[in-house]
């Protein structure tokens, strides 16, 4: 299951600024910026035991990592559902105020995992925990929205048809929840390649959204109708 | 007894302080001799009811035309009888005036309430209750001058006539107040007026978006959200974000927070607030403060109000980014060592 794209249309706002900017940003510093070396990510990259032990850049190092991703893939995936998810929750917030959700979702991403693996010191990258904020973002604001969504049958039979968000992101957000599980339970986090409870840490930020909406989109959250 | 004794006997009771007795004794006398001219005069002090004395004052202008004190008490009494009269139909006016605003029918209650105040011209219960209810502001404003010049030491009306004043003269800002109150029909109101008089096609266009937005907000129904609830709400946001980075700083452990760290979230607190109130731009205290006589938010003020808050919340986050930056280095020194714990 690969949501491709939102099917409803802004309210407040005729272009994305922001998601646009931030696509650009990361794939801007995956292609110009590339760090062949592994060991500059203990350097750059969130380290939860470093952070935990006050060692190194602190947030800087947790901010660096929202824009650092591992492979092409890393990054299409990431920027992928952040286009689709992030269009309609920026035109919910505006602009600036878009930004510092996204951001607030990246550092509950970044507590959430090193809180669980504290001891780890294996470097974390990617967008993704922001991501899952702004996916949470938009199943608060938009649970009927409709994605286009691309599902293999069988795995080669290709259908793109148009789910309501709420299945879309359950689908997404379920498939982070049975590993993640394990990761608490087992201490299996090494195990894993995926931040899982990063993932979770953006999705559950995502109640924040609700601080960071135009007062119009508030007005109409409260009164259950399309924000 | 003749009626001369029955006068005497009446003026020494009079003057002995017996009132009553020597009023029926003057009554008594000027029944039988209706031109006693100074048994008439005993009774205009000794009477009380207002229509007694006029008919007492009548009798002796009747055996003398030409006493001048006797036409002026019966002036001054008529005058108190019209003034009677008209305290009681005001008054009568007024609680009509109260029971229907009490049932909500607002237009009959300032019916009456105009009509009294054409009546009575100081009366100053009135004029504040037309001030009240009334949904023209050129009359609001016409109430709470008259109020102001029946009471000059108010400051308080005062102040409240040059918030009126100022949305008389700014009919957008009251378009906007009024949506802020969750009044979008009186917001309408204000709207199609101006474009009444628009001044050419771009400024029509304007107004009437801004008609169409309310409307389609009426007929969604969307919820009133208070401007204090918008302003707290946007306020919170970026002090909640400082947070997760002094968390972060602190390697999650709250003990590792300082008094500056907590000062630096006071500072994007306020700096956020002033963000949050230029955004939002409804009336507060600190726009009056600034020299807005209505408590608005003018454009400029608002771009100020909001550069400041802006580099206000900035300057924490910056100092902490330094702060930041300069432990950054730290991690070349104890990678290894930590490596090994």
């Amino acid at each position: 299951m690969f949501p491709i794209n939102d099917t409803e249309p802004n309210r407040y706002s005729t272009f994305p600024v922001m998601t646009i900017s931030l696509i650009v940003v990361n794939a801007f510093v995956y292609f110009f910026l590339p760090i062949d070396d592994g060991f500059i990510y203990m350097l750059i990259a969130n380290v939860p035991a470093l952070i935990i032990n006050r060692v190194g850049g602190s947030f800087l190092v947790g901010l660096a990592s929202m824009f650092l991703h591992g492979g092409f893939l890393h990054l299409f995936g990431n920027m992928f559902s952040l286009w689709v998810f992030g269009r309609r929750v920026e035109d919910a917030c505006g602009t600036w105020r878009f930004l510092a959700f996204y951001l607030f979702a990246g550092f509950a991403s970044n507590l959430a995992f090193n809180l669980v693996n504290a001891k780890s010191f294996v470097p974390v990258i990617g967008a993704s925990g922001a991501a899952f904020g702004v996916m949470g973002a938009y199943l608060i604001l938009y649970p009927q929205g409709r994605i286009r969504t691309l599902i293999f049958w069988f795995s080669f039979i290709p259908s793109w048809p148009r789910l309501r968000a709420i299945w879309v992101i359950l689908y997404f957000l379920v498939m982070q929840i049975i590993p993640a599980l394990d990761v608490l339970l087992n201490d299996a986090g090494g195990d894993y390649s995926i931040a899982y409870w990063g993932h979770l840490g953006g999705f559950f930020a995502s109640l924040g959204i609700l601080l960071f909406l135009r007062p119009e989109a508030f007005a109409r959250y409260l009164s259950d109708t399309n924000v | 007894m003749n009626s001369q004794a029955r006068l005497q006997a009446a003026i020494a009771k009079a003057k002995a302080g017996h009132e009553l007795s020597a009023r029926n004794l003057f009554l008594d006398v000027v029944r039988v001799e209706p031109d006693n001219k100074l048994a008439w005069l005993w009774l205009v002090g000794l009477l009380d009811e207002p229509e007694a004395l006029i008919n007492a004052c009548e009798n002796l202008l009747r055996i003398d035309p030409t006493d001048t004190r006797v036409r002026l008490r019966l002036d001054q009494l008529f005058a108190a009888e019209q003034e009677h009269a008209k305290l009681e139909q005001t008054s009568h006016m007024l609680d009509e005036a109260l029971r229907f605003f009490a049932k909500g029918k607002t237009e009959y209650g300032l019916m009456r309430v105009r009509d009294l105040v054409d009546l009575d011209d100081e009366h100053e219960k009135a004029w504040g209750l037309l001030a009240k209810y009334s949904r023209d502001l050129g009359e609001k404003v016409r109430a709470m001058k008259r109020l102001t010049e029946l009471d000059p030491a108010d400051e308080k009306k005062r102040a409240i006539l040059k918030r009126w004043t100022y949305y008389q003269e700014n009919p957008l800002a009251l378009a906007a107040f009024y949506e802020e109150q969750g009044k979008p029909d009186m917001s309408i109101g204000v709207y199609e007026r101006l474009a009444a008089s628009a001044k050419d096609r771009r400024d029509w266009d304007r107004i009437v978006n801004e008609i169409e937005r309310l409307e389609y907000l009426q007929r969604e129904s969307i919820a009133h959200v208070s401007p204090l609830m918008s302003i707290a709400r946007l306020t919170a946001g970026m002090p909640l974000l400082f947070f997760f980075l002094l968390l972060t700083h602190a390697g999650y452990k709250l003990s590792y927070f300082s008094l500056a760290m907590f000062l630096e979230f006071l500072v994007v607190l306020g700096g956020s607030f002033l963000m949050a109130l230029a955004a939002v731009g409804a009336e507060h205290s600190l726009w009056r403060r600034l020299g807005n006589v209505a408590g608005r938010a003018t454009k400029p003020l608002r771009m100020v109000v909001g550069t400041v808050g802006f580099f206000v919340m900035a300057l924490p986050f910056l100092l902490l980014t330094f702060d930041a930056f300069q432990r950054w280095q730290t991690v070349f020194e104890d990678l290894m060592t930590l490596a090994d714990f």
